[in-house]
């Protein structure tokens, strides 16, 4: 997902887009090291260090990652989609601005 | 439960009077021979489990390994018997229970099922116990479990108990409003669900689904879990309230939808500066529960 998500960044790098994490790790200290060695430079909630965090209880998420693709309205438009299907999403949206 | 129940009567048993304690040994003496006897049975289940495991990851090519894992699975209805004559030795208690929950719980023969549940709902409608075991049993997704949730959802008298047949009940309702919905995308669209759906669900489940009113049993399901909320909010589930539970998923329904708006989510980031979700408006957003396990 990783490499995914950077290709994202440097596809739309300068437009309109965004990734935004939910974070669901234990230790912020370890996660930060972690995002550095990843490349991760997208900004991301820290969810209470677990995954019982009150952002990923509120949303029902049970499952790791889950994905929702967001227009620029703010409205939820895809869940759950990945690989060439979270491209087509992304490019959709992209489309319609 | 039922180990820990035994563990905490050894405790208090020696400061109670001579002759109960008499009486009272031989109660724990019976109640330890019955959870050992279920635990024999449960250990040749988990051994036969591990022993495919280490099979299917000894397999030297993956044609092998599929069919290890297709054809050398153990079969929940060989070991189910074991768990039965357990219960049949043992009746009434809190190890029957755990026997009959095993068996409704994993077992694919019907019979199997239907004649445990039914020994369940005559025996142990009464007992506090029934909690777990309404836990054990929502794993499975047959018309007799939910038919057996229902009964102890209207007739058991402890709250605790019917808090959790409702949740549980209310959640089977909406999964199978959800599978109404899929099966009449399919139809929809020209295909036979039966075919589509073949391996994935049971022929049974598909011929009810294609009956069902989804909408209708989305709204039964949604109003038992609006009475989790309101009357068994507190009731503590596997890993948390009910009311949680319940709530989060009818959080889920009303508002993150496709098509509805991102509802806002306020916090902070990892170096903990704090950061809103509408502070993206205006860009696409690949929104991403993560964790780095």
């Amino acid at each position: 997902m990783y490499a995914h998500e950077r290709s994202l960044v440097e596809k739309y790098a300068g437009k309109p887009f965004a990734i935004v994490g939910i974070n669901s790790d234990r230790e912020r200290d370890k996660l930060k090291e972690r995002m550095a060695e990843e490349g991760i430079s997208w900004r991301s909630f820290f969810d209470g260090g677990g995954t019982g965090g009150p952002i990923a209880s509120k949303w029902n998420v049970s499952g790791w990652p889950t994905i929702y693709v967001i227009d620029a309205e703010g409205r939820l438009r895809f869940k759950d989609v990945r690989g060439d299907e979270l491209d087509a999403a992304i490019e959709e949206l992209m489309g319609e601005l | 439960m039922h180990r820990f129940a035994f563990v905490l009567f050894a405790v208090v048993a020696p400061f109670i009077g001579a002759s109960a304690q008499e009486g009272s040994q031989d109660t724990s003496q019976a109640e330890e021979v019955a959870v050992e006897a279920y635990e024999d049975a449960l250990d040749a289940w988990t051994a036969a489990q591990a022993e495919h495991r280490k099979a299917y990851r000894s397999a030297e090519t993956e044609e092998e390994q599929e069919r290890i894992w297709s054809e050398e699975r153990p079969d929940p209805d060989v070991f189910a018997p074991a768990f039965l004559a357990v219960a049949a030795a043992h009746p009434g208690g809190a190890v029957a229970l755990d026997c009959f929950g095993w068996v409704v719980g994993n077992a694919q023969d019907e019979k199997l099922v239907n004649s445990s549940l039914k020994v369940v709902l005559r025996e142990h409608l009464q007992q506090v116990e029934l909690g777990a075991f309404v836990e054990t049993i929502a794993r499975s997704s047959t018309l007799s479990v939910e038919r057996a949730l229902q009964t102890i959802f209207t007739s058991s008298p402890h709250r605790e108990v019917k808090g959790k047949a409702c949740y549980h009940l209310g959640m089977k309702k909406l999964s199978s409003a959800r599978l109404a919905r899929k099966v009449a995308e399919l139809k929809e669209d020209g295909q036979d669900p039966l075919e589509a759906y073949k391996g994935y669900y049971t022929e049974v489940a598909l011929n009810r689904a294609m009956m069902l009113d989804p909408k209708v049993i989305q709204a039964v399901g949604e109003k038992l879990l609006d009475r989790v909320v309101n009357e068994f909010a507190d009731v503590k589930g596997r890993r948390r309230t009910l009311g949680e539970s319940a709530g989060a998923e009818l959080f889920e329904i009303r508002n993150l939808q496709i098509g509805m708006m991102a509802p806002e989510i306020e916090g902070a980031d990892v170096n903990e500066k704090p950061m809103k979700l509408s502070d993206f408006r205006g860009k696409v957003v690949l929104l991403d529960f993560w964790g780095d396990w």
